[in-house]
């Protein structure tokens, strides 16, 4: 239970990390030109 | 203070409210700021009194000598990747990503501070020590479940680069992460895979600043 908890929230990250380059790449010195 | 107890308890448990801190403090990242997912999860040591050494936090030997370790680790660990390992793969000699650092003395203060307080700080506290807390509270102590744990990190800490840097980002990240994971899985430290990932960072700033990065590429593989 507390894994496949676990293993979905992981999952859901880094499927929104991916998906929302704003998250960890997105910072406004890395959107610079 | 029974009711803070109530709630350090669920922070620190996989009930919603602690799964859903381990969503946040992932998803956050350097949104808007770098390091605010790493502020995150050390608001969530603090609140859910887990004690500091769980996520690796503990008082080293000798700073000297972990940051002279992790210096010389991550600056050769970088070197290797670059003239070696990405060529390996077919990646291209010039991140794209990053090529406006190129000469750019105006880029440079954001890059350095990205670098050291983004990904040698930051990138280590969520994915090396706080989610390694996480997922060894679930999965165990043992040598497999270590294994398991080291993987199952590296996996997500690859795919969070894909967003900026493609597929030779996700491929640099995976070994990255599991070489840092593994240090911290067996030393259970987080000073030297930090020191070394900031090492790691600034060398590759470093190369494409200078506008060597494809001489580097080509050092071994014409």
């Amino acid at each position: 239970m507390r894994r496949g908890a676990v293993l979905v929230a992981v999952t859901l990250a880094a499927a929104g990390c991916v998906s929302v380059p704003s998250l960890w790449s997105g910072t406004p010195m890395r959107e610079q030109p | 203070m029974p009711e803070l107890s109530r709630v350090a308890a669920r922070l620190r448990g996989f009930g919603p409210l602690g799964i859903l801190a381990m969503l946040v403090i992932l998803l956050v990242g350097n949104y808007p700021i770098a390091p605010f997912g790493a502020l995150l999860a050390l608001l969530w040591v603090r609140w859910s009194r887990t004690a500091w050494r769980e996520i690796g936090y503990v008082q080293p030997k000798s700073w000297i000598r972990d940051l002279a370790v992790g210096l010389a680790f991550g600056i050769a660990f970088k070197l290797l990747m670059k003239a070696v390992v990405m060529p390996l793969f077919g990646a291209p000699p010039v991140n794209q990503a990053y090529h406006y650092v190129t000469g750019n003395w105006a880029a440079l203060p954001g890059a350095v501070y990205l670098m050291i307080v983004g990904g040698g700080f930051g990138e280590e506290t969520v994915f090396r020590g706080y989610l390694f807390e996480r997922l060894g509270k679930v999965f165990g102590g043992s040598a497999g479940a270590k294994t398991a744990v080291v993987l199952l990190s590296a996996g997500v800490f690859a795919l969070l680069h894909y967003a900026d840097q493609g597929l030779p980002g996700v491929e640099q990240a995976s070994i990255t992460g599991l070489v840092f994971g593994t240090i911290f899985a067996v030393t259970g430290r987080i000073w030297i895979p930090m020191f070394a990932h900031a090492a790691f960072d600034l060398t590759a700033l470093a190369l494409i600043f200078w506008n060597v990065e494809s001489a580097a590429a080509h050092v071994f593989f014409k």
